[in-house]
């Protein structure tokens, strides 16, 4: 399979701050969640890709070209829909569209043809003809959406596209991500500090923290994988328990909420069950350890700064 | 285009050249700058001005034309010295027709390019906004980025609808009244007589285009939000000319910190009415006679034949320089 982006080494630097240190990625053509806290270096990264921003050092290889070869040339195959808010006041939703392909290099024909195309995949209704300062974030977010898209590019840079949103925006939003890759064969590059957003649309996955990857992998690869742990919640017989993990020799703790913590070894829950079932303990509940998607982003929340707790 | 399930459709056509996308780019910000009444205003009084002056030049042409009914008709009411300074001009534009029709055009074209560069100061603060702040501002300028253009296609395209919008206010009004000035003239051998000083005018024109644009983007540029370039294109407009008369007084040149006092002095020593003035006195003591009264406050230091040309192009040049310097740096921190 092609593959859509490879760094190798990127780096780039704010002064004295690191904002992408090493960059090395590999990702295939397919929808691709770019993973991480506010601050951790998704736009840097996207910005770099796209050349918004001169990298300070390193390769990138975008759609099989190098960036440092074939220049803003690649452009013309790459969609990019801004964080912020970027419309032109004063023009009509279709007007920014149309405007946006001709500079693509759309033939004002085709562009106008495709604008109404993009603006119905979006799902714009009759408010394309107004003016988009009047529009609401959703509708924003929509149109920029469709000015990516216009110009039918291989790959989109879709950044914190649900940014703002209410849960039913946010749901549309998503759908219309999914859709991209699914209908339109165009590969996603979709930027979030959510990662509810990102498991359900994307199918690889590259987590960042402060600048540095620290997985990049398929997102039913990294579900996959957990720890040998699980947490058991014992009303009665904790001794039996205990002895019976003692006799197959796994490790276990105590937890400060009273809970066991055991070391089984698995990759499934079957065996402790099996055990605890031969001694007669049932168990309140038991948790398996969470998987590694979900333990890679709590590590970058935690590194960026935030109150995973909370 | 071949269609896909879903409702999306491959695009398969042929992409524009740059220069299409550059033009892309001066044609729409062209609609959204006439969209201001305001503007078209300006141009329409610019315009309005030139209409006049084809008058003059038509009237200036019959007074040089024995026969004209039009002078016969004006004579009878304005009584013998009308008729006399009619005679007068008419041979004059006999014995020296090369110097009599040059002469009244660049008189011509020098007023109007007065009210040209006063057309554009005022255009320019109608629709400075509208160029790089009004990008900058929406942060439309990301989106310029991330298509296939550079920064220097985004400058030409924006560069573009400056140069126009002055285009029509220089450009079609020289080009206009030399035309239609001269078809109305009684001897097609005007065309030939007016044509230096039309290439003077246009070449005055192509100064003041390229400068005023150049100005008027890195104003826009330095601006983040719209209101502010409006306001800071009137403060530099009104500010450099207060102080550039303060200077005046102390060093003849400190006038050029003006932009407008620049191009003023190169409009002047272009068109050189002093020279004019002395050809028509020397040739025709009979102009003695009638504008003996007229003052004659003509600048000294532009008296110095090409000298006076290049003073204010060498400021020119180098406000021009400043401005893509500023151009430079404003949008590469975008």
């Amino acid at each position: 399979m092609v593959k859509i982006i490879e760094t190798d080494k990127l780096c780039k630097t704010y002064g004295a701050y690191r904002a992408l240190d090493a960059v090395s990625l590999s990702l295939d053509a397919g929808p691709i969640g770019l993973l991480g806290p506010n601050g951790a270096g998704k736009s840097t990264l996207i910005k770099c890709l796209l050349q918004l921003e001169k990298k300070d050092s390193g390769n990138v290889n975008l759609l099989g070209e190098d960036l440092d070869v074939a220049g803003r040339e690649t452009r013309k195959r790459v969609g990019y829909a801004p964080e912020r808010d970027c419309h032109i006041p004063g023009m009509a939703g279709c007007e920014y569209v149309t405007y946006c392909a001709q500079l693509s290099g759309l033939p004002f024909e085709a562009a106008r043809q495709r604008t109404h195309e993009m603006l119905d995949f979006v799902g714009m209704g009759q408010e394309r003809y107004r003016k988009v300062d009047t529009y609401s974030t959703g509708m924003k977010q929509r149109v920029k959406i469709a000015q990516a898209l216009v110009h039918d590019p291989e790959v989109v840079f879709l950044d914190e596209p649900t940014n703002g949103l209410d849960p039913k925006g946010q749901a549309l939003i998503l759908d219309l991500i999914e859709r991209i890759w699914k209908e339109a064969g165009v590969s996603v590059v979709f930027s979030s500090h959510l990662l509810h957003d990102v498991d359900r649309i994307c199918e690889q996955v590259v987590i960042i923290s402060q600048g540095r990857v620290l997985v990049q992998d398929s997102i039913a690869s990294l579900k996959k994988k957990r720890r040998p742990e699980a947490e058991i919640v014992l009303l009665r017989g904790r001794e039996e328990a205990t002895r019976a993990f003692e006799a197959q020799g796994w490790t276990f703790d105590d937890l400060a909420n009273g809970n066991l913590k055991v070391t089984h070894g698995h990759d499934s829950l079957g065996p402790l069950i099996g055990v605890l079932k031969e001694v007669g303990v049932t168990p309140l509940e038991i948790k398996a350890s969470p998987n590694a998607l979900n333990e890679l982003f709590v590590q970058a929340l935690r590194e960026g700064g935030a109150n995973v707790e909370a | 285009m071949s269609k896909l399930d879903g409702g999306y459709r491959r695009w398969t056509g042929r992409p524009t050249g740059i220069w299409q996308r550059r033009w892309v780019i001066t044609s729409v910000g062209l609609k959204l700058c006439l969209e201001s009444k305001l503007l078209r205003g300006v141009i329409g009084i610019v315009w309005s001005s030139t209409l006049f002056f084809m008058g003059v030049l038509f009237f200036t042409g019959q007074l040089t034309s024995p026969d004209s009914t039009l002078i016969s008709f004006v004579g009878e009411r304005l009584g013998d010295s009308f008729l006399q300074l009619a005679n007068g001009l008419a041979s004059w534009v006999l014995l020296y027709p090369e110097l009599c029709v040059d002469g009244v055009f660049r008189v011509i074209y020098y007023v109007a390019c007065q009210i040209y560069l006063l057309g554009s100061f005022m255009a320019i603060a109608l629709f400075v906004a509208k160029l790089i702040a009004h990008d900058l501002a929406s942060q439309a300028i990301v989106i310029y980025n991330s298509k296939a253009l550079s920064r220097f296609d985004y400058f030409i395209g924006k560069f573009g609808i400056v140069f126009l919008l002055l285009g029509a206010i220089w450009l079609v009004p020289i080009l206009s009244l030399w035309t239609f000035g001269n078809m109305m003239s009684p001897d097609w051998t005007f065309f030939v007589y007016s044509f230096k000083a039309l290439l003077k005018a246009l070449s005055v024109a192509a100064v003041s285009m390229v400068s005023l644009s150049l100005a008027a983007m890195a104003v826009s540029a330095l601006a983040r939000r719209t209101s502010v370039a409006v306001s800071l294109w009137v403060l530099i407009w009104i500010l450099s000319g207060l102080v550039g008369m303060t200077a005046k007084v102390v060093y003849s040149a400190g006038g050029y910190i003006s932009l407008m006092a620049c191009l003023k002095d190169f409009i002047w020593a272009s068109f050189r009415l002093d020279l004019v003035w002395e050809n028509a006195t020397n040739m025709l003591p009979f102009f003695n006679l009638i504008l003996k009264d007229v003052p004659r406050d003509f600048p000294e230091e532009l008296s110095l034949g090409p000298a006076g040309v290049v003073v204010p192009l060498a400021c020119l040049v180098l406000y021009g320089a400043v401005s893509c310097l500023i151009l430079k740096l404003r949008t590469k921190s975008q």
